[in-house]
């Protein structure tokens, strides 16, 4: 447990500090801090995809909006709300990562990356179209907000409510990249074929990590119809699946920074930060897309810039010279 | 006789994303915003500075190209120099791609204050009856020029020493170093070359339809790239096949399923073919 | 150990930084605001994105104009109208995220918001909340007051232009078959949902309906389908863009029948790219006031010969033909001025105020009608080719 402390002091911590956030600022930013808490679910569980097993799926939106449609189904139609909505929207996503990865196990690299991209305008043009269930472009509207013990959260409620599940998540993450099932699907991830001599089961190892992936865009899809209390096809693009992957990213390289260890923090901050990044960048009013799209352009185009930098002050912070190996 | 027409577009287009992925081995995912900003400036220098249709082209090619060019050096080239995995190159279009359109939009709300503008056509409309197919000489005009610029192209591929250059490079870079080679000079020509096609289709869109909008490349340019990964690697044929097959599925889809479909056709017919055979029809073996 | 301290504070610094500059951001405008004699209203509207070129710019030329009107007359209690712009893309969730922002704004009072009625649906219980009127210059989808008490609109609901366009099929064409062809969205399907309503009370069939995608350029298989069902009439409910482009794709295929098309694509665009194919066309929409008038034929009505002279004297060009979003903006600014001139920027005031308002004066038509919308002059169009103009054949009392 020893090679816990550092990285893991400085992330309670950070997690602690979001806590505050609410007490001061306006209901708006404390609503943009929610959407950021959202988007660092997916980027996280993304991340811890990538990281064990190198499942890159540029299709998470598709998944997220599953959960969401599940939750805003049981809300209107049956009734059902929360936890029950998350679990089943959080299930129903995996069930759907499941189905589509397990066909598309041999592809590599861009292919599988294509596959998913593909797989999440697929759900958005189904959504839109299968009206019976899901109103199409209509949308579902009438969701109800998430209650306790009656009575409906407040704004800054459902920040905190999305915090915790985004903690929950955070080392609901760790936990499984230290785990044996982590480690496991690693040497997966290096040498499968290696992998499968030692006796180790490399398809279920790559679907039930982009199962674990789906599983949590799933809940969050869930929180997002409670959230907004409308459902509707338009925001689940391939934009919003490419946002969520360059967030990954970011983490990944940030990561350094705040811990020795390959650590789901620097998701977690970047996913905070490019979310406030787009809501700052609301002043350009005509040109903020450009400026975002500039911004993802550049960050992948000097991602090795970024990596050096992020590595050199994160040892600098500890005082000591990295091995510079992610585990 | 109008299916064929718009097919061949769309073949042009899929031959525009063939060239980059044969070269580089991954979509550029600019593309569609180029196709909008070749036919907004088409339709500005033809129409609104009365050019004519000649200058307008001439100047969405060159245009066009030069930013296919700033595609490579700004999106590409840096993850190829640095040996970083080439999908990131998704990203990175994609980022590019945003930057455009969102240029392509305002620009178009400035211009000509209206979402979409007329582009009345160079020539008279006049029909040719052939049998029981009616078919338009703008028709004619449109399959004429794709077929010229395939034939074209094969021809350059195969004979010109540049072209073979080209082919060299786009199935073993490093072989082509070897062979003296200058691959730099042949990727940053290729990605001039495909977008200033994307020019070209986009004008004959423009002209076709006759109107322009921001939002004219958006679906063709998912449907072309869509197009050319199904058909596979082959640069040209690979493109033609896929365009025809995906206009074909789309055609029945719509007829039998419903016309909200299309767009899901397509995109499942990319799963589809990924899952058999990721490589495509006319595609060698999985290498990259 | 002080160097396992610095990343701490570095963060702590970071999240206090981020919160306490959004928090200084929106303080620092409230002060300014009150300080000065002026009157904010906030407009959130498609300023980027695909509908900025159509509705956004229109949005903010009529608003514009009638900010300009009100002021040259002394502004509202006698301070500056002022509008504050927002973009929420035409999106929901940009939406929702900007109804927090407005809300959380003690100076406004109202909100002039959104383009599309999902936008309206995801923001409404953030205005609910905060007890603020949401006035929507251009939404129509039938149930927005009926989900919510604080919701108005100025546009007649799609209801009334749905049944309007059946009758003109029924009625004024005779039809005893007709086909729609519709986008995929939720002004469409609801439009067709009423019209397809008052066709079956008629007695006409609808013997095929054909969907698209918005931004689609190319209708040939759903208009190969409809003409080989033989229809009296086709019904085409869509934006500007695509209707302009199945109209010329039909005639194109020697579909020589008359069309029906709807309000939503009474523009100038469509005008510009389909005239010469646009014989035997019809719309139900409110003809009789800014369409006919708008041409300079009728100043019998003072408040659209005022708008027209503004809009001249202002934007030293005639107004376009049909200028839907644009006049309808106008008449917000214009119905929400008066109401703040009574009772100043106050939530409540103003939410009781137009609530209580019944037969203004608009361009469009009077406000408010029993469910919070405008109450239309209604009549039927036919385009004329030669002239190019839209010309009111009846006039629906």
């Amino acid at each position: 447990m020893s090679r816990w402390k550092p990285g893991a002091a400085i992330s309670f911590l950070l997690l602690l500090g979001s806590v505050i956030v609410p007490f001061g600022v306006s209901l708006y930013a404390t609503r943009v801090w929610t959407v950021a808490m959202m988007n660092a679910i997916l980027a996280m569980s993304l991340s811890m995809s990538i990281v064990i097993a190198g499942v890159v799926s540029m299709g998470q939106a598709g998944f997220y909006a599953i959960g969401a449609y599940t939750a805003a189904v049981l809300s209107t139609r049956l009734g059902v709300g929360a936890p029950w909505t998350l679990l089943f929207g959080g299930v129903l996503a995996a069930l759907a990562g499941i189905l589509l990865a397990a066909p598309s196990l041999r592809l590599r690299g861009m292919y599988f990356m294509l596959t998913t991209m593909a797989f999440g305008e697929v759900v958005r043009l189904v959504a839109l179209n299968w009206t019976g269930l899901t109103h199409g472009p209509m949308g579902i509207a009438g969701v109800q907000g998430i209650t306790i013990f009656g009575r409906p959260l407040s704004v800054r409620e459902y920040y905190w409510t999305t915090l915790l599940v985004a903690v929950i998540c955070y080392y609901f993450c760790e936990f499984i990249s230290r785990s044996d099932y982590g480690l496991a699907c690693k040497s997966m991830r290096d040498d499968d074929l290696a992998a499968s001599v030692l006796g180790m089961n490399v398809p279920v190892l790559r679907i039930s990590a982009a199962a674990l992936a789906c599983f949590w865009a799933g809940i969050v899809g869930a929180l997002y119809a409670h959230l907004y209390s409308f459902v509707s096809p338009t925001p689940f693009n391939a934009w919003l699946s490419l946002t969520i992957l360059v967030i990954s990213m970011l983490g990944s390289l940030l990561g350094p920074v705040f811990s020795r260890r390959a650590s789901y923090i620097g998701t977690f901050v970047s996913a905070i930060v490019l979310t406030w990044l787009l809501e700052g960048l609301r002043f350009l009013q005509e040109y903020r897309m450009a400026f975002y799209g500039l911004f993802m352009l550049l960050l992948v185009v000097f991602q090795p810039q970024v990596q050096a930098l992020a590595r050199s002050l994160g040892s600098h912070f500890s005082g000591r010279e990295r091995s510079g190996v992610a585990a | 006789m109008n299916g064929f027409t718009l097919g061949s577009v769309y073949a042009l287009i899929a031959t525009g994303y063939s060239l980059v992925f044969s070269m580089v081995g991954m979509i550029n995912l600019a593309f569609g915003a180029v196709l909008t900003i070749g036919a907004l400036l088409a339709l500005q220098i033809a129409v609104e500075y009365g050019m004519g249709i000649g200058l307008g082209l001439l100047v969405a090619v060159l245009v066009c190209g030069l930013l296919g060019w700033l595609t490579d050096e700004s999106a590409v080239e840096p993850l190829r120099r640095q040996r970083l995995p080439i999908y990131f190159a998704l990203l990175s279009t994609f980022g590019l791609n945003m930057v455009l359109q969102n240029i392509a939009e305002n620009v178009s709300l400035c211009a000509w204050q209206a979402e979409f503008k007329p582009f009345p056509a160079p020539f008279d409309i006049s029909e040719i009856t052939i049998g029981s197919i009616r078919f338009s000489n703008l028709d004619l005009a449109v399959i004429g020029t794709v077929a010229a610029i395939m034939v074209g192209l094969h021809f350059y591929m195969t004979k010109t020493w540049g072209g073979r250059a080209v082919t060299m490079t786009a199935s073993d870079s490093e072989v082509a170093e070897v062979m003296g080679v200058n691959t730099r000079r042949v990727i940053a020509f290729i990605f001039f070359a495909s977008c200033a096609l994307a020019a070209l289709a986009g004008t004959m869109m423009g002209i076709y339809y006759g109107s322009v909008s921001s939002s004219l490349g958006s679906s063709p340019g998912m449907k072309g790239f869509i197009a050319s990964l199904i058909g596979g690697r082959g640069q040209i044929a690979g493109a033609v096949l896929g365009a025809l097959i995906l206009g074909l599925m789309e055609s029945l889809a719509a007829g039998l399923i419903g016309s909200g479909y299309r767009d899901l056709v397509a995109f499942l017919a990319l799963i589809a073919m990924f899952l058999v055979k990721p490589a495509g029809i006319l595609g060698g073996a999985q290498t990259r | 150990m002080l160097k396992k301290i610095i990343p701490l504070v570095v963060l702590v610094a970071w999240v206090l930084v981020i919160t306490v500059s959004s928090t200084r951001d929106s303080e620092a405008a409230s002060v300014a605001k009150a300080a000065v004699a002026e009157m904010h209203i906030p407009v959130i509207a498609p300023l980027s994105g695909p509908l900025a070129s159509s509705a956004g710019r229109e949005g903010k030329e009529g608003a514009n104009l009638a900010v300009k009107l009100i002021n040259d007359k002394g502004g509202v209690q006698g301070k500056k109208l002022v509008l504050d712009w927002f973009d929420d893309r035409g999106e929901a969730s940009e939406a929702a995220v900007l109804a927090q922002k407005v809300a959380d704004d003690k100076n406004y009072g109202v909100v002039v918001a959104h383009f599309s009625s999902d936008a309206c649906f995801a923001a409404m219980p953030t205005y609910e909340k905060a007890g603020m009127a949401m006035v929507t210059p251009w939404a129509s989808h039938a149930e927005l007051t009926k989900r919510s008490s604080i919701s108005f609109r100025m546009s007649a609901s799609t209801a009334i232009y749905g049944r309007l366009n059946g009758d003109v099929i029924a009625g004024t064409l005779k039809a005893k078959k007709a086909a729609i062809i519709l986008a995929n969205a939720e002004y469409h399907k609801d439009h067709t949902k009423y019209l397809k309503e008052r066709l079956a009370a008629k007695g006409v069939q609808v013997v095929r309906e054909e969907t698209y995608m918005i931004g689609d350029s190319d209708f040939r298989p759903q208009l190969t389908n409809i003409v080989n069902a033989r229809p009296d009439v086709i019904a085409i409910v869509g934006y500007p863009k695509e209707t302009a482009l199945i109209i010329n794709q039909a005639r194109d295929m020697k579909y020589n029948g008359p069309l029906t098309i709807a309000p939503a694509a009474a523009t100038p665009e469509v005008i510009n790219l389909s005239a010469k194919n646009m014989t035997d066309t019809y719309m139900g929409a409110g003809g009789g006031t800014y369409n006919e008038v708008l041409w300079g034929k009728s100043t019998a009505d003072k408040t659209v010969a005022e708008f027209i002279q503004a809009f001249r004297s202002e934007y030293k060009k005639e107004p376009p033909a049909s200028a839907g979003w644009l006049s309808q903006a106008y008449d917000v600014i214009r119905v929400i001025a008066a109401v703040m001139q009574k009772v100043g920027n106050d939530r409540k005031g103003i939410l009781e105020g137009l609530k209580s308002i019944k037969n203004f004066e608009a361009v469009n038509g009077r406000l408010f009608g029993d469910d919070r919308a405008q109450i239309p002059d209604l009549g039927i169009s036919k385009f004329d080719t030669t002239t190019k103009q839209w010309v009111t054949i009846e006039t629906i009392k």
